[in-house]
């Protein structure tokens, strides 16, 4: 891969302090590779997009930063402390919701929320009660609190599954796929959960759904075969892999135009798509401040050409996932 | 959100961090009252039924003629079919109890689930140790003894004391355990309920048939002749003491297996 916005390669500065930090991290099943030199940096108060298609290997790196299984080489470290020797330490402050939640069917929800609760806290009954409540009520099974999980529908059981994660407060909040079995609505509050956590935790999570890591994260990381293919700021990648990019659509002479444009020493590269007697242009620049200060000047000042839209190129985050996973499986082809 | 400083947090890397927790857990599945004692009546019903004919019904039929049907000494007879079924239908028992307890928390994904939480790997088996032996022990083996010995002294007052009917029940117990462990331990090496019976099941069922001596003194697949003759308060000399020591052996070192084992499963 020529360029995406943050690479493996490049060194990450984050604002914030690492709460997880990997380095190298692999892990092999029978010879066969299904986590590559993973080098993660998630920011502390971050909420941390983990993309990658289905194989990629993102349950498993959670899984090894849960102690659930074992890097087969390199290592990690979650609060400084590291994945392997001080899994218990760690896993105190953390929150999990597997892919599938699979609670104990006989148990109700407030039963289940209860179970977890006593694996980090003791304390007066009547507090343990509100705090699972209050769990419950924040997931919207406040009126389904006494069945038996075994009557849940997935995504009633992705709910108690957010509800157990957060009924310790957690730290960090890993969350796989939180929003796979949800409706519309459910998935909604999902993200509104996560938006309120940002103040008090680090959320860690993966999924397939890509406007919603649009709309709340901060930071993200995409993970291709196995192997971290970009990771860092959301706007960065949501700019274009960090290049400047305008997009102008114009009518008119525009053979002039292009030449005259053409000659300034800043423009990289304009390449034209015509529909509907319009044309857009895509022109990538070196020089940011050149463009903002000279491009639209340059693009007005010939009377015989009409700008209808001027802008800085943003591209969707499906837009650059799709670029950088097939950029990648590309590569790895060759 | 408020905070935590409401509660005590649990902290410490203790190795049985999450066992009270985990183990309240699985009593629940043998001690609901109606459960268990319907498990109780069950067992009691099955052993002592049988013990209950063989002393009480059994000498009472004859053929046509009007000759016992069966002439052996009704006591003798009674202890040997007790201590024999209790022996295979007290580890039949655990084995289908145990057969699941760890292969199908693994596949439904509770134990990841479980396991994520701040507990030690050794106190999620020990809870499951400890919450079976717990049900075998008072649910299945206990009220079947009392049975048996009020079903003894019913018959024969004073043929069966209490520290003889104590020592059988022990190694009934011992025999049973040593099919808890071992399915215990098949629970960590293998996801495969059938090769789990296979392993458990072909023992209890086949190893009587094994004709190595050595290896049948250092087993368990004669324990229940032990039973009886302690039963009887006969001594059970040199290879009693040493089939009673091998077998407790056996479920230390299974233990320890699957401890080990469970430490580097993955989930």
């Amino acid at each position: 891969m020529e360029q995406h916005f943050i690479n493996k390669n490049m060194k990450v500065e984050p604002t914030n302090p690492a709460v997880i930090q990997t380095i190298g991290l692999s892990k092999n099943y029978d010879g066969v590779s299904v986590l590559s030199d993973l080098n993660l940096n998630v920011p502390k108060y971050s909420i941390f997009g983990f993309l990658g298609p289905n194989g990629a290997g993102k349950t498993t790196t959670m899984k090894l930063l849960l102690g659930l299984i074992q890097p087969s080489s390199g290592q990690g470290s979650i609060f400084g402390r590291d994945i392997t020797a001080d899994s218990l330490a760690i896993r105190a402050r953390i929150g999990y919701l597997p892919q599938q939640p699979h609670f104990y069917p006989d148990m109700t929800a407030r039963e289940t929320v209860d179970f977890s609760a006593r694996f980090f806290f003791k304390g007066p009954a009547a507090k343990i009660e509100a705090r699972i409540n209050e769990m419950l009520h924040l997931v919207g099974l406040a009126d389904k609190a006494d069945r038996p999980v075994k009557s849940f529908s997935g995504g009633e059981r992705q709910r108690l599954g957010i509800a157990q994660a957060q009924v310790n407060y957690p730290d960090l909040l890993i969350l796989d796929e939180p929003a796979a079995a949800l409706d519309p609505i459910g998935r909604h509050d999902v993200l509104v959960i996560m938006e309120k956590l940002r103040k008090y935790a680090t959320v860690f999570y993966s999924t397939h759904i890509l406007d919603d890591v649009q709309q709340v994260s901060d930071t993200v990381a995409i993970l291709n075969n196995g192997k971290l293919i970009s990771q860092g700021p959301i706007e960065l990648l949501l700019n274009g892999e960090g290049q400047t990019v305008y997009t102008v659509l114009l009518k008119g002479d525009l053979p002039a135009v292009q030449a005259r444009i053409a000659r300034e020493p800043w423009i990289e590269n304009i390449s034209l798509h015509g529909k509907n007697g319009q044309t857009t242009w895509q022109v990538t620049v070196s020089d940011e401040a050149a463009a903002e200060a000279k491009l639209l000047r340059l693009l007005l000042a010939d009377e015989k050409t009409t700008v209808t839209a001027f802008g800085r190129k943003k591209v969707e985050l499906e837009e650059a996932f799709m670029a950088l996973v097939k950029g990648d499986s590309h590569e790895q082809q060759r | 959100m408020s905070s935590n400083v409401e509660f005590q947090m649990i902290t410490g890397n203790n190795r049985f961090r999450g066992f009270g927790n985990l183990l309240q857990r699985e009593n629940q599945k043998w001690w609901p009252l109606r459960r268990a004692l319907t498990r109780a009546a069950l067992w009691v019903l099955l052993l002592d039924g049988l013990l209950f004919l063989a002393l009480f019904v059994f000498p009472t039929l004859t053929d046509p003629q009007g000759n016992p049907l069966v002439d052996e000494n009704p006591l003798q007879m009674g202890s040997e079919m007790f201590v024999g079924l209790a022996a295979v239908g007290l580890a039949i028992g655990v084995i289908v109890v145990m057969q699941d307890t760890i292969i199908e928390e693994v596949q439904l994904g509770t134990a990841a689930w479980v396991l994520s939480k701040p507990i030690s790997r050794t106190a999620f088996l020990a809870a499951k140790l400890v919450a079976n032996v717990g049900g075998l022990l008072f649910l299945m083996v206990t009220p079947t003894a009392l049975g048996a010995y009020a079903l003894f002294q019913l018959y024969e007052p004073g043929a069966i004391t209490i520290p003889n009917m104590a020592a059988m029940t022990a190694v009934s117990s011992l025999h049973a355990l040593f099919y808890l462990t071992l399915a215990l331990l098949m629970g960590t090496l293998t996801n495969r309920r059938g090769l789990l019976l296979a392993v458990t099941l072909g023992s209890l069922l086949g190893g009587g048939l094994v004709p190595v001596e050595a290896l049948v003194k250092i087993s368990p697949w004669q324990l229940q002749q032990i039973g009886v003759l302690l039963l009887h308060g006969q001594p059970i000399g040199g290879i009693g003491t040493t089939m009673i020591g091998a077998t407790t052996v056996w479920c230390l070192l299974f233990l320890a297996a699957a401890v080990l084992r469970f430490q580097r499963a993955e989930f």
